[in-house]
């Protein structure tokens, strides 16, 4: 026999149900509300944009007069217009006129033209739209369309240096957080109509402007039309930075190695086009991404290309040794510390065991409580306020690198290890490397713990293997290692000089191998006969 | 996920699971949990072999950052090394019943020598070698050395000069001095066994013994002559007077000067370079002499009584003869054949050897050597002559 439900209960029910139909009827509402098309009448729009955006504050709706008595509706989002230009050009100009007894549209724009770009609209969604983006917007008394004009001044700050990629020598503008300038910044540095660029608008509610660039001709057509349709097939109610396209998008999500590359810098972008990747602006994100990538090129740095071959092709080497050491060092010093004894020199092992003596916790231990603390005291930093950061700073080398080795908790050479390790990592240009190769490194801690200098093998081939089988829109990650590309290694570790680049990189090159002619080393004047 | 995949993930997660397994987990110590011997060698007293070791005292260990390992101050008190001992009827009980002694695991990879006592040399070095041959942690690059004595004294000095490990030490001394005090490099453990493979010949190993003296003149042991060991056991001593003609007939020679006499004066030459060949004569298949030449080349330091290169040549060389022949002499009088002759006769005639090699120190003992020397004064320096 069915139990019974109380009558308290089931009205609450009911009140629920009734709720959420009501919720679910306003949303039907507003979307009909955005579809609908403006009917010519002043007062019925007034109202109607009134109650789209709710009385918000920073959005006038207000009306006008022309010279002979016309009504003008005007609406317009006063923090993102350009407040001078639309007294003078707009207010001013709609007094100074007569729109006569049936006031045109066409007549209106006639006049209005000079002061920027106009678009006709009919419908209150893109009404709305162009508000939101800083357009100012004309309705007249019996039109069914209303005049947007362009006016927008958003604020943002100036063009400075990229934080994230400093460099010594080399252009020091980095991207802001404005699109269209961002393109500029782009544009100014590849002066080609070739460039070619495709617009999208992401996030049904944020409608954010997203750039695709790529250089026509140079850019593989197959590869665009890829980045065309990932970007296209992207459902999301708000794109807020690029990374939220960059995850969208992206070969292998699950793994934790970037396969698009996010760079502040427009020279870099510029650079990746030439060589036959696409570039992706989006708006409000300093960060442009470019694809297709490899692993070498999160170890390129704007700078090599800025400074001779010579000391470049070191520092690059440097750098990958850096990272690779970096990942490698605590695993090496825990395996060889705790099984392969017999590997370290004598006066060296005494040290070590010295330094040991009285300390309670196991070596893995001491070194992951360390790293963690390292990681605790890493994030504080970048969270913490820019006054107080040094006192986070001077409290974790303390009781990191005093107090702890001090107390016998840990032994001073875990200290040097972390260090190294911290330093390492820094050497590499790439953030999004960086950040995975902090954490890429706990695995093959905790496999060499488990098996010395096997589990450190083990896990450095599984990480291999993993790298082996990513793909980044088709380019295989470890490329022009696996698969060999001989021909690219000019590129690769060593930077070959300017001379010696002739050709682009084959696997991302896309349909156009050739970069300059041949023959162009400098040589000294031949000899008159 | 397919029924294949399935499978092949249960194949990786067993392989994974055993992983620790053979790849050894067990054999994980902290450094902390380790003893590192400085020095350790066999005794033999009583019937039984004592194992020997001296181990460092990472507690009073000086760390980089100051203080001892194990709290300040300590090092006053504790010394630096201490000793372990263990013994058994056999080496290997002896090394089992020392790691039994210890709380700590004794980590034997960075043992650079052996160290073994006169009197374990004298019962015989095969039972030792072949202990630390079969265990795992001894490296075969192992240096074998004899002490004059015993081991443990040697090791309780303590004093080891600038030095801080007495193996170091005794390393050392053996790269630097050998030359001039032993007819021995101290061979590896692989070259003990190579040598005694050879057909007749007599084992050399560089010798240490106490000097008394302290520091900081110098450490307080140094080498003094050379083991003679025959079928694994210490049968002699090559006295230093003859280390430099063995160094030259077994092909290492070293730089030296000699004395010389002529036309009533003394002088001296210094030879620069000099070679061997030593063949066996053999005729009717007997063993009739040993041929050795002695090819040198010298330059005048000192001209005695005269100028004529011819005289000074004569009297260098027969310097070098009369050094050579007391060599040859010793070996022929004692009957250990630290010359490698035996092996000379095996490669020229193995049948020849085989007749001969049965008694091979008495027939040593009657065997003609032909000498000869034939050396050059390559420069006379400034005798104007």
């Amino acid at each position: 026999m069915a139990r019974e439900v109380p009558v308290a209960q089931r009205m609450h029910s009911i009140a629920a149900s009734l709720a959420d139909a009501h919720d679910s009827v306003e949303r039907l509402l507003y979307a009909l509300q955005l579809d609908a098309r403006l009917t010519g009448d002043i007062d019925v729009t007034q109202q109607a944009l009134s109650d789209l955006f709710g009385n918000a504050a920073d959005i006038m709706i207000t009306t006008l007069f022309s010279r002979d008595g016309v009504q003008v509706l005007t609406i317009f989002n006063q923090s993102m217009v350009h407040r001078d230009l639309l007294i003078r050009a707009v207010f001013d100009r709609i007094a100074d006129t007569a729109l006569g007894p049936q006031p045109d549209l066409d007549e209106l724009t006639r006049h209005i033209v000079p002061t920027g770009i106009t678009e006709s609209v009919d419908r209150f969604g893109e009404l709305a739209t162009h508000v939101i983006e800083g357009s100012a917007i004309l309705c007249l008394p019996g039109c069914t369309r209303a005049l947007a004009i362009q006016l927008a001044q958003a604020p943002q700050r100036s063009i400075s240096q990229a934080p994230s990629e400093p460099v010594v020598m080399g252009p020091r503008d980095g991207f802001i957080e404005d699109a269209s300038t961002n393109l500029t910044l782009v544009r100014r540095r590849i002066r080609s109509p070739r460039l070619w660029v495709d617009v999208f608008r992401l996030g049904d509610i944020t409608r954010t402007t997203v750039y695709l660039l790529h250089l026509h001709g140079v850019t593989d057509d197959e590869l665009v039309d890829e980045a065309r349709r990932r970007i296209s097939s992207i459902r999301i109610d708000g794109v807020l930075e690029s990374n939220y396209v960059a995850e969208l998008i992206r070969d292998a999500p699950g793994s934790p190695f970037p396969t698009i590359q996010r760079t502040e810098r427009p020279d870099k972008v510029a650079a990746g086009l030439l060589e036959g990747q696409f570039a992706v602006i989006v708006d409000g994100s300093p960060f442009a991404l470019v694809a297709p990538i490899t692993f070498g090129h999160l170890f390129k740095a704007s700078e090599d290309y800025y400074e001779s071959w010579f000391p470049s092709s070191i520092l690059r080497g440097i750098r990958v040794m850096a990272v690779v050491l970096g990942v490698l060092v605590p695993s090496l010093y825990v395996a060889v510390v705790t099984y392969h004894q017999e590997l370290i020199p004598t006066s060296l092992l005494i040290v070590l065991a010295a330094s040991r003596e009285n300390v309670p916790l196991p070596t893995i231990v001491e070194l992951l409580l360390i790293l963690v603390l390292f990681e605790i005291i890493r994030e504080a930093g970048v969270r913490t306020p820019s006054g107080i950061g040094s006192a986070v700073t001077i409290g974790g080398t303390l009781v990191v690198g005093q107090a702890a080795v001090r107390a016998g908790i840990v032994s001073s050479p875990i200290i040097i290890v972390t260090s190294a390790v911290v330093i390492q990592f820094l050497a590499a240009p790439d953030y999004e490397l960086v950040q995975v190769s902090r954490f890429m490194l706990y695995p093959i801690l905790i496999a060499s713990s488990a098996m010395g200098l096997f589990g450190l093998l083990f896990a450095s081939l599984a990480l291999v293997l993993h790298l082996t089988s990513l793909r980044s829109f088709g380019v295989p990650y470890l490329a022009p290692l696996a698969p060999a590309r001989a021909r690219d290694w000019k590129d690769l570790v060593l930077r070959a000089p300017w001379w010696a680049m002739n050709t682009r990189p084959q696997m991302e090159g896309g349909i156009d191998p050739v970069r300059q002619p041949p023959n162009q080393v400098p040589l000294p004047p031949a000899k008159q006969p | 996920m397919s029924r294949k995949r399935r499978g092949c993930l249960a194949v990786v997660l067993c392989l994974l699971a055993l992983a620790p397994i053979l790849a050894g987990c067990w054999n994980k110590y902290e450094t902390n949990e380790l003893l590192i011997p400085d020095g350790f060698g066999f005794d033999w007293h009583n019937g039984k072999y004592y194992a020997i070791a001296s181990l460092y005292n990472t507690r009073a260990a000086m760390t980089p950052g100051g203080g001892a390992g194990g709290s300040a101050g300590q090092s006053s008190v504790v010394p630096e090394t201490f000793h372990l001992t263990g013994h058994g009827t056999d080496p290997g009980q002896a090394l089992t019943d020392m790691n039994h002694v210890s709380t700590r695991h004794i980590l034997w990879a960075p043992s650079l020598i052996v160290l073994i006592g006169q009197a374990a040399a004298q019962h015989g070095i095969g039972a030792i070698l072949d202990t630390l041959t079969h265990e795992p942690w001894f490296r075969p690059t192992i240096a074998v050395m004899i002490v004059h004595g015993t081991v443990r004294a040697l090791l309780d000095t303590r004093q080891s000069g600038p030095e801080t490990s007495v193996s170091r030490s005794l390393k050392l001394l053996e790269q630097t001095t050998h030359f001039d005090e032993s007819a021995a490099w101290a061979p590896r453990l692989f070259d003990v066994y190579r040598i005694d493979a050879d057909q007749g010949r007599s084992l050399l190993l560089p010798a240490f013994r106490l000097t008394g003296d302290a520091y900081p003149k110098g450490p307080p042991f140094a080498i003094s002559d050379s083991a003679v060991l025959l079928n694994d056991r210490l049968v002699a001593w090559l006295p230093r007077s003859q280390v430099r003609m063995v160094l030259w007939m077994t092909g290492r020679f070293v730089r030296s000067t000699f004395a010389i006499t002529c036309g009533g004066g003394a002088g001296s030459v210094d030879v620069d370079h000099a070679s061997a060949r030593v063949l066996p004569v053999i005729a009717g298949g007997q063993l009739k002499a040993m041929d050795v030449t002695l090819t040198a080349r010298a330059s005048l330091i000192k001209p005695c009584g005269t100028h004529d290169i011819t005289t000074l040549q004569e009297a260098a060389a027969a310097a070098v003869d009369t050094e050579a022949s007391s060599t040859i002499a010793w070996v022929k009088d004692h009957g250990y054949d630290v010359l490698g002759f035996g092996t000379d006769v095996y490669r020229a005639s193995p049948s020849v050897w085989a007749r001969v090699g049965q008694n091979w120190p008495g027939a040593l003992a009657t065997l003609p050597v032909d000498l000869r020397v034939q050396l050059t004064l390559a420069t006379v320096g400034l005798t104007k002559s």
